[in-house]
């Protein structure tokens, strides 16, 4: 039970305030509570625990069917993707939509070992599967119409920029 | 006499330009032409010299019933490893790029006319393909293996291979753990 202080209107509980949601907007939504009889209070004329102007704000039954119907239409939990999935990672070549060419011999360098001259493998340049697959296809390709050599790396590719870190690789490896 | 800078003459169809991404692999008008590129490296030549071998595999590619869309030239450049061809050691070569249009049944004609031709150090023919659009796998690869689904794939798969006397042993589908009788 709330009590008023100097006029203070409050709710009653979560329930009324719900209901206060759903109710065409001409009614008044609190529902006042008369002064609380005690022992202290010699007032005789508010014994009665409701006055006579909350009786006026009390819902009729049609209006609390109404209002629980639109309750249970309007909060009815919404068709939604999962607001807090994570954005999915992606490959460097498929976040930039890069297609590997066999005469693009600068790129595919950058994927290639300056200490061996072989291909990193995926732990190392982070790729997916797919795009794995068609850099090392690409690379023989390359070698095999003669733009890239067999066991270096091109002097003049190896200031080229990093697109991982060879000495940090998801698994260890024997380069 | 023609001049080095001559104009190679070629039947040509009007083709859009050369595009790796969403391309058509066969054109729309010949059904049965695909489209080519013919990757060349000719041997370390005067520019004359050149111009006549280009223009001679280019004729070989007409004369097979091929149609030669475009030709660029990558330039002069030492070659990345020492090739052999006809005989010869190279070490310097020219790089071009001939794009054409062939029924693919022609494609090993082309090819081994472009074997016999002295003047070639390394020809490759590949074909132009559209790439086919994929989603990137990389969230699911990154997962531990308990959660990923190519894991998941070779769990299934490896159930699949169990031997006989694994795979089709009767199971008394009971709480207990044995076998009571």
């Amino acid at each position: 039970m709330a009590s008023t202080t100097c006029g203070r209107r409050m709710f009653l509980s979560l329930k009324s305030y719900l209901i206060g949601r759903h109710l065409p907007p001409g009614t008044s939504r609190y529902i006042r509570v008369g002064r609380a009889s005690c022992s202290t209070t010699a007032d005789t004329s508010n014994t009665s625990p409701i006055s006579g102007e909350a009786k006026n704000d009390a819902l009729s039954s049609s209006q609390v069917e109404h209002v629980l119907m639109e309750m249970r239409e309007k909060d009815m939990p919404i068709d939604m993707s999962n607001p807090y999935e994570r954005e999915k990672i992606r490959c460097i070549l498929c976040k930039y939509n890069i297609r590997l060419d066999y005469k693009n011999v600068r790129l595919l360098s950058q994927f290639i070992s300056p200490y061996t001259g072989k291909v990193y493998g995926r732990n190392i340049t982070r790729l997916c599967r797919k795009q794995q697959g068609e850099l090392e296809k690409e690379v023989q390709k390359s070698i095999a119409a003669g733009y890239i050599a067999v066991m270096l790396k091109d002097v003049g590719f190896l200031k080229d920029p990093k697109l991982f870190d060879p000495n940090n690789p998801v698994r260890p490896h024997n380069y | 006499m023609p001049s080095p800078e001559a104009e190679v003459e070629l039947a040509t169809l009007s083709l859009p330009l050369h595009n790796n991404w969403g391309r058509e692999r066969r054109l729309p008008e010949c059904p049965n032409m695909s489209l080519y590129e013919l990757s060349l490296i000719v041997r370390n030549m005067p520019k004359a010299g050149l111009v006549t071998a280009v223009k001679r595999v280019s004729e070989s590619i007409l004369d097979e019933g091929g149609y030669v869309s475009k030709i660029e030239s990558l330039g002069a450049r030492e070659l990345p490893y020492k090739m052999t061809a006809h005989g010869q050691v190279h070490t310097k070569g020219n790089y071009f790029l001939i794009h054409f249009a062939a029924p693919p049944t022609s494609l090993s004609d082309i090819t081994d006319n472009c074997r016999r031709d002295i003047d070639l150090v390394r020809p490759l023919v590949s074909r132009i393909e559209s790439k086919a659009r994929f989603e990137c796998t990389l969230h699911e690869e990154v997962q531990p293996p308990s959660s990923r689904p190519e894991v998941h794939k070779m769990i299934r798969e490896a159930e699949k291979r169990l031997p006989p006397h694994i795979k089709k042993k009767f199971r008394l589908n009971t709480d207990l753990g044995y076998n009571p009788f």
